[in-house]
């Protein structure tokens, strides 16, 4: 999942194509945890709001 | 048949010059876009600065971080450029393996006067020197522009001026000879990789600002008898939320500029390089950059609800995944920016709680979220060669941490020694009484707001 994706001695040479972590497997990982992020965020973004909702309405 | 044969080769000796023109012009315009750019940068400070003071200081913040920016210009150019190139192998100014450094490469380069003044000019058979100049002068005043916002409302305006010169043109100069050049040592031994200048102009930056603090002191009234902290709320948040989306928007440049054209006899081949001659795309910025901001944003969103934060956690975002902005997968680059924006105002309110008053955060954004970036490369980077050729030291956590260790100790000497003699000389702090006043009314012969902050008049009918 990490790491150089090439095995060629450890270096640039003739490297072509992607380069990023993840490229020689388990970039979806990283997309999947990406999305859970968000999700979940959005799960406690709600939650945060309705309960300031909530203590605004019992103040007023 | 032969004269056929001969006109064909001169149209593709004519092909191959406009060829080789145009790819030189591209170039020079490549690093000339960057500076524009790069001053959004500092218009984006200027607004988040002023906005960050009280409306006492407002115009003296501005006055101060303006006047970096004028003088950071031409400290970079009298001896910074030359220490870029002179320092890589260290103090010695010896020349590195690929021939690009050392004391005697940078005579010949680097001086506005002598031969070597034929680099720093106007030059019809050179048209690189300026715009790539151009280019690390406006890293060097992003510098100043960092340590500007952490100092305000009561820092001398001229012992400012001298702490921004010794920042923009020697501290993070001698960061990035060390770790951001081929020849740097940082970069032969231990294999430090920090393309987009997460530890060698944020964290060095922060952490230079982190050593004036020290000797500067907090506000007045910032903190209790009992060690409890005020909040002294900055007179215009819209204005300081707008500056920080300025800055974003400006380190597209800053970033643009971290790259090397090809094509070119100084370039590291015919495409696109890092400062480290290893390959990239701008397409590598555009996925890593945007999904770096937006990790940023939500992570500082869940913790704090602040749009000061949020803006800030934008920020972090860039910075955190800045060091491996060639490397990342966009995903990746959103998890570890995200976790920057997670730790972003716990760290703030640690500092805090230890006594320093950051107006701005600063010294978390920049310095604390920098070396988060350097660190998180050191640990999901391993492995891959952090420079071109064989034999090149690869990217490790050890290398990174050697790294990050190098660039605090470099701002945190500096900052803390030149603000500790400014201090001696009576330099560095205004006068209690001014401050109390507000440095507007002391010292800037303009106002802010002379009509005062008014409801609007009534719209047409």
């Amino acid at each position: 999942m990490f790491g150089f994706p090439y095995d060629n001695g450890g270096t640039w040479d003739g490297v072509d194509g992607a380069v990023f972590m993840g490229a020689n497997g388990g970039a979806g990982t990283f997309t999947v945890i990406a999305i859970i992020i968000c999700v979940v965020a959005l799960v406690i973004g709600q939650l945060a709001e309705n309960g300031k909702y909530k203590k605004h309405s019992a103040r007023v | 048949m032969e004269e056929q044969i001969a006109e064909l080769a001169a149209q593709v000796a004519a092909l191959e010059g406009r060829g080789a023109l145009t790819n030189t012009m591209f170039a020079e315009m490549f690093y000339y876009i960057t500076i524009p750019l790069m001053i959004i940068i500092h218009a984006g400070f200027l607004a988040y600065e002023m906005g960050a003071s009280r409306a006492k200081n407002a115009l003296s913040s501005g006055v101060k971080n303006i006047l970096a920016f004028a003088f950071v210009i031409p400290a970079f150019y009298f001896f910074g450029w030359w220490i870029y190139w002179g320092l890589p192998q260290g103090f010695s100014g010896a020349a590195g393996p690929n021939g690009l450094s050392g004391a005697e490469f940078a005579n010949s380069i680097a001086w506005g006067w002598g031969e070597s003044a034929a680099f720093m000019g106007p030059n019809l058979s050179d048209q690189i020197s300026g715009v790539f100049w151009g280019a690390f002068a406006l890293f060097a005043a992003t510098t100043a522009s960092i340590m500007s916002g952490a100092v305000i409302e009561r820092i001398q305006t001229v012992g400012f001026v001298i702490l921004a010169i010794i920042l923009g043109g020697f501290s993070w100069t001698l960061a990035a000879a060390w770790g951001w050049h081929a020849d740097g040592w940082l970069v032969l031994n231990w294999g430090v990789h920090d393309f987009g200048a997460a530890g060698l102009v944020h964290a060095v930056a922060a952490f230079f600002a982190l050593g004036v603090l020290i000797n500067l002191g907090p506000r007045i009234g910032k903190f209790n008898a009992d060690g409890s902290s005020n909040d002294l709320p900055g007179h215009n948040m819209p204005f300081t939320a707008t500056g920080l989306m300025l800055i974003i928007v400006g380190f597209w440049g800053f970033l643009m500029a971290c790259v090397v054209v090809g094509g070119e006899a100084w370039s590291w081949g015919g495409n696109y390089a890092t400062i480290y001659g290893t390959p990239i795309t701008l397409g590598a910025l555009a996925f890593n950059i945007l999904m770096s901001i937006a990790g940023g944003i939500i992570g500082a969103w869940i913790y704090t609800k602040d749009p000061f934060w949020m803006m800030s956690g934008a920020l972090a975002g860039i910075i955190s995944a800045a060091s491996g902005l060639d490397l990342y997968f966009p995903a990746l680059a959103f998890i570890v920016a995200f976790g920057a924006g997670i730790i972003l105002k716990p760290c703030a309110s640690i500092l805090e709680r230890m006594g320093i008053d950051d107006a701005v955060g600063a010294v978390t954004v920049h310095g604390t979220i920098g070396i988060y970036g350097m660190l998180m490369l050191g640990i999901v980077g391993a492995g891959y060669p952090a420079a071109l050729g064989e034999g090149a030291a690869t990217i490790s956590l050890i290398g990174q941490l050697v790294g990050a260790v190098v660039f605090i100790a470099i701002g945190l000497i500096t900052g803390y020694g030149s603000s500790l003699i400014l201090r001696m000389l009576g330099m560095l702090r205004v006068p209690e009484a001014a401050e109390i006043a507000g440095l507007d009314t002391v010292k800037v012969p303009a106002q802010a707001y002379p009509e005062g902050i008014l409801a609007s008049a009534p719209a047409a009918e």
